[in-house]
């Protein structure tokens, strides 16, 4: 019903405008930014609020190492790009739903036929 | 002869082999209301569905149904991988032979000839890529710059999707190889209860042609009364135009301890005290005791070798009671799809002059029509181990690929010395299933007979038809299309005290299959067909010619 999502690894400035918010990983810990920039190899992010609804459709995340690469002052984040390892997000695999939606679509039209028969 | 082969039935051939039918009041696959799969003696639906689902787990399991899974950095060392991919921003490296010692994760730079398994693959995520360490073919990397590790794990909801849509697909499959081999089948007879409808079997299976209508003897194992009334219904399900001239109930009251079944001249038996053979082989001399001790799952189909033989012949042996002049020889058996489609395949092969070929065996007598189709192993001959040598003692009728049948023969043990009566079954290779065979040498029980005929019959648009049925003459219920049903009743009598009940259909009728098959017949090889075991070496030809293509298509 939700559709398949697959996980797509892109650089840093390939993340997809749409993706407003990221997520950055490092170590055990994580911050959400709800809006960002990159500039001279540093990546900017303002913390969202702790109320935020993240979707997977809207969010990217970033893994960090070290874990000391990010810096925290007040509701701003920095990051060096050269320590973003991974950059990341999900995305939805159309030939994946379809054909899934495809095969739970005979699956339960089976179901129904034993079930009503 | 040619090197013995052995091979082994292919999968679709048993998926044809092992369908059957029974019914229950609303429809789930076919046009037919009444229609409904459902379970094999073997393996039930919901059976083969689990095992479908099984194997369609494993078979994801190894090849490679998984998705990339992220694993805590702390796991990294206890993960088990052998292969490894460190990506750094601007580099990446593939890696085996590693180790974690102080902090540190270091390992060989490889780059292995054959694409290592996925389950044996981990991603390593590095930032940035100035800690990466190369000095020769070692590389080493401190684990705090690991930022992710990622594994490959079994997408569960993958695999739910995947083996829930095989389990469907096999489903489907064994639906529609059920359709295509409907292809030549007879009329089918349902039973009533007061909560089911159920399959019983098919009506007097093989009377092709109008000089071999026969008589048919039929167990309805199902049947019960509802409001004092035996309810059954003929269908036609398959195309061919179907005449039944008689259908009247035979209901006998008889001992708890015996069984009653009636042969196909008629005569009833009451079947108390079976003997199993104390050997069972088959033509190349295999025991197939197991197969025919009882009534179960096991049951015995031709082996198929690329050799001469044509004919299947199992080989029985009873221990005789001293003094015993007659015994019945009972057996529980059904004839192959595999027979069905073959015969399908004869009757395509007289393409634009079918219809000639129809109206010329219906000119053809009774005699000429039977023999040529026990020359060709159709009918289960019996032949007898006697004093003067081994003798063909009589046959039994095919009883259709829908459901087993148990049927009997009486054998005269006049000409038989001994303590052993050895008796021998042949057909052609493949065309016969068998599930039992046993003897009783006991005389009949006392039982009570009652014939039973209609009160009252409707075809499906409700039209009094009862008339055509009730008795052996000229008039026949003709159901020319698939759909049409007529559904009987009669009036049960009240049974007697102490006396179990055996209900029997007995019919008659014949049919005619109704082929589509155009072009140019290949009249040379119809022609050789009369020579006796030719239709026999032409399925068993077409068997090893597919067999042999799946065996190249493998190579």
């Amino acid at each position: 019903m939700m559709g398949c999502y697959s996980l797509k690894s892109v650089p840093v400035s390939g993340i997809p405008a749409e993706r407003q918010i990221l997520i950055v990983h490092a170590d055990d810990n994580f911050w959400t930014l709800d809006s960002y920039s990159v500039s001279e190899g540093i990546l900017t992010g303002h913390i969202a609020p702790g109320d935020l609804k993240v979707k997977t459709g809207k969010s990217a995340h970033l893994y960090v190492a070290p874990s000391t690469a990010v810096k925290v002052e007040g509701e701003t984040v920095t990051v060096p790009t050269a320590n973003i390892a991974k950059a990341d997000y999900m995305a939805i695999k159309m030939e994946d739903t379809l054909g899934f939606g495809a095969i739970w679509a005979g699956v339960l039209f089976t179901l129904f036929l034993f079930i009503f028969s | 002869m040619g090197r013995s082969t052995l091979y082994p039935v292919p999968v679709y051939l048993l998926m044809i082999h092992a369908c059957r039918f029974h019914t229950r009041e609303k429809s789930m696959i076919t046009t037919r209301s009444t229609l409904k799969l459902s379970t094999m003696k073997n393996f039930s639906i919901v059976q083969k569905i689990v095992a479908s689902v099984l194997s369609a787990l494993l078979i994801i399991q190894f090849s490679g149904c998984r998705t990339l899974a992220p694993l805590p950095r702390n796991d990294i060392q206890y993960s088990e991988k052998n292969h490894y991919y460190i990506h750094g921003t601007n580099s990446s490296f593939e890696v085996s032979g590693t180790t974690i010692d102080n902090g540190i994760f270091t390992g060989i730079v490889s780059h292995p000839a054959t694409k290592p398994a996925k389950g044996q693959l981990m991603h390593l995520y590095v930032a940035p890529d100035s800690v990466i360490k190369i000095d020769g073919q070692v590389i080493s990397v401190p684990v705090s710059n690991i930022a992710k590790a990622e594994i490959y794990k079994v997408d569960a909801g993958k695999v739910v999707a995947i083996a829930a849509g095989t389990a469907t697909g096999a489903f489907w499959t064994y639906i529609i190889i059920v359709l295509i081999t409907k292809g030549i089948s007879c009329p089918y007879v349902y039973s009533e209860s007061a909560t089911d409808v159920t399959l019983e079997g098919e009506l007097y299976s093989g009377a092709t042609a109008t000089p071999i209508e026969r008589d048919d003897y039929i167990n309805l194992k199902a049947i019960s009364p509802v409001d004092d009334q035996y309810k059954i219904r003929i269908t036609n399900e398959v195309h061919e135009i179907q005449n039944t001239n008689l259908a009247e109930l035979l209901v006998f009251d008889h001992p708890a301890d015996a069984e009653v079944l009636v042969d196909k001249y008629g005569v009833a038996h009451s079947i108390s005290d079976m003997a199993q053979p104390v050997s069972a082989t088959d033509t190349y001399g295999k025991s197939i005791l197991a197969e025919l001790k009882d009534c179960d799952t096991k049951m015995h189909i031709s082996e198929i070798r690329n050799d001469a033989l044509l004919f299947d012949t199992i080989s029985l042996s009873f221990e005789r009671p001293a003094h015993s002049a007659q015994a019945r020889l009972v057996i529980s058996a059904k004839n192959t799809m595999w027979l069905d489609y073959m015969f399908a395949r004869l009757s395509d092969m007289f393409g634009s002059r079918y219809d000639e070929w129809v109206k010329m065996r219906n000119r053809r007598s009774r005699e000429d029509l039977l023999q040529w189709s026990l020359d060709q192993g159709i009918p289960l001959a019996v032949y007898l181990e006697t004093n003067s040598g081994l003798k063909f003692v009589d046959y039994y009728n095919v009883p259709g690929p829908a459901r087993y049948k148990k049927d009997v023969l009486q054998l005269d043990l006049s000409g038989v010395s001994g303590d052993r009566v050895n008796v021998k079954l042949v057909s052609g290779v493949m065309f016969w299933d068998l599930d039992y065979a046993g003897m009783d040498f006991t005389d009949d029980k006392d039982m009570a007979k009652t014939v039973v005929s209609m009160t009252c019959a409707a075809d499906e648009t409700g039209k009094e038809v009862s008339h055509l049925l009730r008795y052996d003459d000229d008039k026949y219920l003709v159901q020319p299309l698939i759909n049409n049903e007529a559904r009987l009743t009669y009036k049960a009598p009240p049974a007697l005290p102490g006396t179990e009940r055996t209900v029997i259909l007995h019919s008659k009728g014949n049919y005619e299959p109704i082929r589509t098959a155009t072009g140019k017949p290949d009249m040379k090889l119809l022609i050789s067909m009369r020579q006796p075991g030719m239709f026999t070496r032409f399925t068993k030809d077409h068997f090893l010619k597919y067999y042999a293509g799946v065996n190249n298509m493998r190579n």
